[in-house]
């Protein structure tokens, strides 16, 4: 198969700018992809530039052919095999560089998909432990709740408390009060000693009364007696009474400073329990407190890691984009080969190879024109909703 | 329930990011390959917004479209274009075709989200 000088210039050009184009689209594509590209575009350049350092023998052929005199050069039909050989692997390398990127592409996306549920479970478990909602018990309540109606329950027993210490308060006085009513019936007492006293009296003035009258004052005299006889017993019942008032009063200030000792004491136990409650239902708040906070900062990180996952999402869809391109490099390199081809027909096909290879060039030119990816960079593609 | 969406991308990582990015907000997603397999996935079953690439072997997207929108079922479902293609052309034939909107990637996960939640809740 021999070319001539258009058709190498043809190939050389369209060499030249795959490789441009591989060159210049490099940074869309990943240091991956850019170390296979390279080694790729120097293969085409090196065919580009064997190609024009064949200018000699070109000139050879071209006259050769035309004339008929020298039909083939030597080095010509191993030209022709190394281009398409090159072509053949170039394609096959595109084809490993589209998978290559496939397949570490899937992972990556896989990877951060991972990352980003992983990051929203935490959270979400952050927060459930903050509220108390982890357990088996479908009850079960968070640790501050818990204080808080410890600290509820405490303050109705505190309460109760200090109604019973004022109850008790009342009882106290109501004791001192008896006491004091206790000291009123001694002092009647006393009077009632006396009054008997002054009936003895009496009831001895009126025996020897009775006496002196003789035997007309005997039965005044028994009277007397008797009346002597139940101021006796009066004063003994008065001291009885005394007695036993007396053994009362002790047990009242007994019992009266027994309440005030119990009423004392339930309110020191529960004051001084109320204040450790009450610190350490502060400790939790400010507990809480940090851990509020550092759930909002979880819950920040969480946000702003959403965001870069986001931003990798959106980066590595430069695989589909490189993808496309990569096909499109691969179109080109058809049409490469295709012109080739038809090109080393054209002594076969004389008188119709013009009209072939410009219908078919024009198609190749359409289809190649559109570029499926106009994008030069990562950001984020327009919306329009019509 | 949750709003069913449909996908169609011969990529398989665009396929995968779109999934991860609406199934993160709940919504059901079921993939197709190329435009033949998601025109069946779409006949066997009721999407409530499909999002389909423009460039894929067989049918590509704009005659997915047409042929969706031939469907009652899909007469006024959204369908979102999720392309490569940018050219004022390309958009103005999805228009024509039926087509809702029109994406170009690369997407915004946050903008696909809220795109898609303004279009079906």
């Amino acid at each position: 198969m021999v070319l001539s000088y258009p058709q190498r210039r043809f190939v050389a050009c369209g060499l030249c700018l795959i490789s441009v184009l591989l060159i210049l689209s490099g940074p869309l594509w990943g240091a991956l992809v850019w170390g296979l590209a390279l080694p790729l575009a120097a293969s085409m350049l090196f065919v580009l530039h064997f190609l024009y350092l064949a200018k000699e023998p070109k000139v050879i052929d071209r006259e050769g052919a035309d004339s008929g005199k020298n039909e083939a050069a030597p080095a010509a039909p191993d030209c022709l095999d190394f281009i398409h050989e090159q072509i053949s692997q170039s394609k096959l390398e595109v084809s490993r560089v589209q998978t290559l990127i496939q397949d570490a592409v899937l992972t990556l996306v896989n990877s951060f998909s991972g990352l980003s549920q992983e990051a929203a479970a935490q959270l979400q478990l952050a927060e459930s432990l903050a509220k108390g909602e982890v357990g088996i018990d479908s009850h079960a309540m968070s640790f501050s709740t818990f204080v808080n109606e410890i600290a509820s329950a405490m303050g109705s027993f505190v309460e109760k408390t200090v109604e019973n210490s004022r109850l008790a308060m009342l009882l106290v006085e109501q004791m001192e009060s008896i006491g004091q009513e206790m000291q009123g019936v001694i002092l009647l007492l006393d009077e009632i000693h006396s009054i008997t006293n002054q009936t003895n009296m009496l009831a001895l003035n009126a025996s020897i009364e009775a006496a002196r009258a003789g035997e007309a004052g005997r039965g005044f005299a028994v009277v007397a007696e008797e009346v002597r006889h139940l101021s006796g017993r009066t004063s003994s019942f008065s001291d009885e009474i005394r007695n036993l008032i007396n053994r009362v009063n002790g047990s009242v200030e007994h019992a009266e400073g027994l309440i005030n000792q119990l009423a004392s004491q339930d309110m020191m136990f529960t004051l001084q329990a109320r204040q450790r409650l009450d610190d350490t239902s502060s400790r939790i708040r400010v507990m809480d407190d940090m851990m509020a906070e550092s759930i909002g900062r979880l819950r920040h990180g969480v946000g702003l890691l959403s965001d870069h996952v986001g931003d990798a999402v959106r980066s590595l869809q430069f695989q589909d984009m490189v993808s496309q391109l990569i096909a499109h490099v691969g179109k080109r390199l058809y049409g490469i080969e295709e012109m080739m081809e038809l090109t080393s027909n054209k002594q076969q096909q004389q008188g119709q190879w013009e009209v072939r290879a410009s219908a078919r060039l024009a198609e190749l030119q359409i289809s190649l024109s559109n570029n499926p990816v106009a994008q030069g960079q990562m950001q984020s593609g327009s919306i329009d909703l019509f | 329930m949750p709003k069913k969406v449909l996908t169609v991308d011969d990529s398989a990582s665009i396929r995968q990011m779109v999934t991860f990015t609406l199934k993160s907000a709940g919504y059901e997603v079921v993939e197709a390959v190329d435009g033949n397999g998601g025109l069946a996935r779409a006949q066997a079953d009721n999407f409530d917004l499909i999002l389909t690439d423009q460039n894929m072997p067989g049918m590509d997207g704009l005659n997915l479209i047409r042929a969706l929108r031939k469907l009652p079922a899909y007469g006024t479902t959204p369908i979102l274009m999720l392309t490569t293609e940018s050219s004022d052309q390309m958009k103005s034939l999805g228009r024509a075709a039926g087509a809702t909107g029109w994406l170009v990637k690369p997407f915004d996960p946050q903008k696909l989200l809220d795109v898609v939640k303004r279009l079906v809740g």
